[in-house]
């Protein structure tokens, strides 16, 4: 029994609400302090990660918030004795007329739905016994996403590769092909007014690799060989030709994890061109570098509305070298030559992101328990607990009641059982 | 000694001295008045002294650093009143809590005036030293007779409000929440600090808001793309946006407040079973509801202000900007039409403000807009919108306004963005033709009365009277 007590009470400490409030109040300093020497979020973050300090501090309130939810947890399930302190210290209490033994209190409070036990000469019945669950899940799943949130950035490997048909690549170690891209690009779309509205759903790519085929897509990551698979981009690849053979193009930009070298000739040639009106910059080998753009099929005008119509699906390609006088342009397509340059082949590319990340899971699972704990939490209204607890003080038998929430109606019920 | 800066500092004197009444209403706090008004004191000293002494004046030079201080200790008081509700439940906290008050009544009193004292100051000796108030010491002398004034005059007004017995109306927390209140309201001194507390809490609630969500998102592997559609890429949108910063605002600011209403109406009747006389029991139930109406009302003013507040600065956020036309007329020699310079004295184009012109035809008044779209492109319009017609005693309800990059239509505040400038139909202003010629906007006005006369014979669709 001291054990127990001595127990519950380094509990009571630990798992105090004071500490949960101080270590969120202590996370919002920090968040202040930094932003009152000019810093931000990024600045705040990198306490977290990079500074003991920083991260002892972030780390205590998922702790504290661990050690509420078992201090609850506890005292949900096993209540701790009550003396007749405790009893009077409860919202409300009476002494029952007519009881003599702590079985009649246990009659009269069964009568009205409380059913208990006797333990060390204090009757306690509790209702509602598992209502810490939707807070106690809300609350593991924020721990379980902030823990996850700060191992991700330590943990987590990306790259990101572009690759047309038939391409292969191997992001951390994984050979892959590309088997079939399925971007359902429209054969005429009409682009009015100076904003680009051009959307494009259901973008999905099959590869191979040692175990068979798989669909990557844009939407959710997919899973493959202890890896996340996903699209992140979308673009040409052109073959483009001069005499009749291939000529080499390098982008410009480089897209990071891309192993390229810089300056590398690449057959066919990526342009980044979409959606309709983007410019991409890529330097064409015998050209130097231009302004590569979708070349609109035609103009359609209704009053003052003006709208370009493109062939997404067999597109026109318009390439202005930099610096050239604007009339300068190249327009090319299959089957069209311009100044000298001729296209062999219009295919698409897409850039594909592979991410190795043991935190992800988590990182889901956390937001699933703290969402779904949330909501649970809205049935609290119907479901709260409330004690009944009764002992007997010089011969008569006092009863307490308590109630987690709406005090004000547990005061009132319990005044109504007892008559008043 | 300028007599402006008397007001001003009756003014800040007026705020302060209404503050500290506030907090002697309290009966914890009267009886440790000596404390409330030693920090005041000090306040003002250090708060003068940040200005006077020069290695001080060094220490923190950025506005935003003490703006930030200050909302952070303002912030603080107002929040106070919920840790103060959670002290009183645990007896021993309650024992501390009463064992700190003087040091508690003497922080209150130096926020209440150290942040408007360096400011005031500050601007005082600017002042004097630019010359416009005569010398540093009379621009302070002037200031610190308002304030003085000000100081009088709430003591003299504090024992004839006494007779109200405003103590009823205030328990510590709820004392609190309305100092914290008036703190939001009144703080800063206006000629010198045009921001207020909810602007600055909306911009570090965007930023924090936009920022983590976007974490969540990358960590997610679920980051946007400019074309290609995402999982749930319009609600990671929503929670990062402007909306849920401006939601998560206006629970910050009245969570204090709602919650000590929460508290006193959570509160059972007192427990009457030990009195015998029925009357006695009706009366000491009285008693606690007026008590617990009574301590309600200052919450609730409290909670309305702060609405007002942040409606505010919700409305100052978003600015509507309207320029007064200019009045255009044919230049000699330029055959019919009318010439606007792209650039001139009243600034450039490229600015992407809107710009309006009035044409007089005859007895009737052309206005007409013109301004450049964020792809450089110029556009012009009637100043009218092809569906509202406010009514004739409205007239000030016609046209539109600017709100970042949207035209809104001043009637029934539709906002219709700049690019759809010169493209007709719908709620868009009436797009008119013209060209771009040599630096200049050049408008055929023939054109431009024959679009305004179409416009007028309409019978306008949609139109409210």
């Amino acid at each position: 029994m001291r054990v127990e007590s001595y127990m519950r009470r380094i509990l009571a400490k630990a798992g105090s609400w004071w500490w949960f409030w101080l270590s969120g109040a202590a996370i919002a300093g920090a968040y202040y302090g930094v932003s009152l020497a000019g810093g931000g979020v990024e600045d705040w973050a990198r306490l977290a990660y990079e500074t003991p300090a920083g991260f002892a501090l972030f780390a205590f309130f998922p702790l504290s918030a661990l050690l509420v939810t078992v201090r609850i947890a506890v005292d949900s399930l096993w209540p701790a004795p009550m003396g007749p302190e405790d009893l009077r210290a409860m919202d409300a209490w009476a002494v029952l007329d007519g009881a003599v033994s702590l079985d009649d209190a246990a009659r009269w409070a069964g009568e009205r739905g409380y059913r208990g036990r006797v333990r060390g000469g204090v009757f306690t019945a509790v209702r509602g016994r598992w209502a810490f669950l939707p807070g106690a899940v809300m609350r593991v799943g924020l721990v379980v996403l902030l823990s996850a949130l700060a191992a991700s950035p330590l943990q987590r490997c990306s790259r990101s590769v572009d690759m047309g048909l038939g391409d292969e690549a191997s992001p951390h170690g994984h050979a892959v092909t590309l088997d079939a891209i399925d971007a359902g690009l429209p054969g005429e779309f009409l682009q009015v007014g100076d904003r680009s509205i051009f959307e494009l759903a259901g973008l999905s790519a099959q590869f191979t690799d040692a175990g068979g085929a798989f669909t990557v897509t844009a939407w959710w990551p997919t899973e493959r060989g202890g890896l996340y698979w996903r699209l992140r981009h979308l673009g040409y690849a052109v073959t483009l030709t001069r005499d009749g053979r291939p000529v080499g193009c390098a982008a410009t930009d480089r897209v990071e994890g891309d192993d390229r070298g810089e300056g590398a000739w690449s057959v066919p040639c990526m342009f980044d061109v979409l959606p309709p009106g983007a410019v991409h910059l890529v330097d064409v080998e015998g050209m130097g570098v231009a302004e590569v753009s979708l070349e609109a099929g035609r103009t359609v005008r209704k009053g003052l509305v003006q709208g370009m119509v493109y062939d997404l699906a067999s597109p026109a390609f318009s390439l202005r070298p930099r610096g050239s006088d604007p009339g300068s342009v190249i327009v090319v397509a299959e089957g069209r030559a311009d100044g000298g340059l001729g296209v062999a082949g219009v295919g698409l590319y897409v850039r594909v992101e592979a991410v190795l990340d043991p935190a992800l899971p988590y990182i889901r699972l956390g937001l699933a328990l703290a969402l779904g704990g949330a909501l649970l939490m809205s049935t609290r209204l119907f479901w709260l607990r409330t004690i009944m607890a009764a002992t007997i003080v010089d011969g008569r038998v006092v009863l307490g009641f308590s109630s987690e929430y709406y005090r004000k109606w547990g005061v009132y019920r319990f005044g109504r059982w007892i008559g008043r | 000694m300028s007599p402006a800066l008397g007001l001003i500092g009756l003014r800040e004197g007026l705020e302060a001295g209404a503050l500290l009444a506030l907090c002697l209403v309290h009966p914890a706090m009267r009886r440790h008045a000596a404390s409330l008004l030693g920090g005041a004191l000090a306040g003002l000293m250090a708060g003068a002294a940040l200005n006077l002494i020069p290695a001080l004046a060094d220490a923190m030079t950025r506005v935003e650093q003490w703006a930030m201080v200050r909302y952070g200790a303002e912030c603080a008081v107002f929040y106070a009143s919920m840790g103060l509700l959670a002290f009183e439940r645990e007896p021993a906290l309650a024992r501390r809590v009463a064992r700190a008050l003087p040091v508690a009544g003497f922080l209150l009193g130096a926020i209440a005036v150290f942040f408007e004292a360096r400011v005031l100051v500050f601007y005082m000796l600017e002042l004097g030293r630019s010359g416009e108030a005569g010398s540093p010491g009379a621009a302070l002398g002037a200031c610190a007779l308002g304030m003085a004034a000000g100081g009088a005059a709430v003591w003299a007004l504090a024992p004839r409000l006494a007779r109200f017995a405003p103590e009823r109306y205030f328990s510590g927390a709820g004392l609190l929440v309305a100092v914290g209140t008036l703190m939001f309201a009144l703080g800063g001194v206006p000629e010198v600090e045009a921001v207020s507390v909810m602007a600055a809490l909306h911009r570090g609630m965007l930023s924090l808001t936009g920022a983590g969500v976007e974490a969540v998102r990358s960590a997610l592997m679920l980051d946007g793309h400019a074309f290609i559609r995402t999982p749930m890429a319009g609600l990671f949108e929503y929670l990062g946006g402007d909306r849920m910063s401006t939601t998560l605002v206006v629970i910050v600011v009245t969570v204090p407040p709602v919650f000590v209403l929460l508290d006193l109406f959570s509160r059972p009747d007192p427990d009457v079973a030990g009195l015998d006389v029925p009357a006695h029991r009706r009366l000491r139930v009285a008693f606690f509801r007026r008590e617990m109406t009574e301590r309600a009302a200052p919450m609730l003013v409290s909670f309305l202000l702060l609405l007002v507040l942040l409606h505010a600065v919700n409305a100052s956020m978003n600015p509507l900007s309207e320029p007064a036309p200019l009045p255009v007329r044919e230049a000699e020699g330029s055959a019919g039409v009318l010439t606007i310079p792209m650039s001139d004295a009243m600034g450039d184009f490229s600015d992407g403000k809107m710009r309006k012109y009035v044409y007089y035809h005859g007895s009737d008044q052309i206005i007409f807009i013109a301004m450049m779209k964020a792809d450089g492109t110029v556009g012009v319009a009637l100043d009218e919108c092809e569906i509202c017609r406010p009514a004739d005693w409205n007239t000030a309800a016609r046209g539109y306004a600017q709100r970042a990059d949207t035209l809104v239509c001043k009637y029934c505040m539709t906002p219709v963005p700049v690019a759809a400038l010169n493209q007709p139909g719908g709620c868009n202003p009436v797009p008119v033709s013209f060209m771009v010629s040599g630096g200049n906007v050049v408008v055929d006005i023939a054109e431009l009365v024959r679009v305004y006369e179409a416009l007028e014979s309409m019978e306008k669709q949609g139109t409210h009277y």
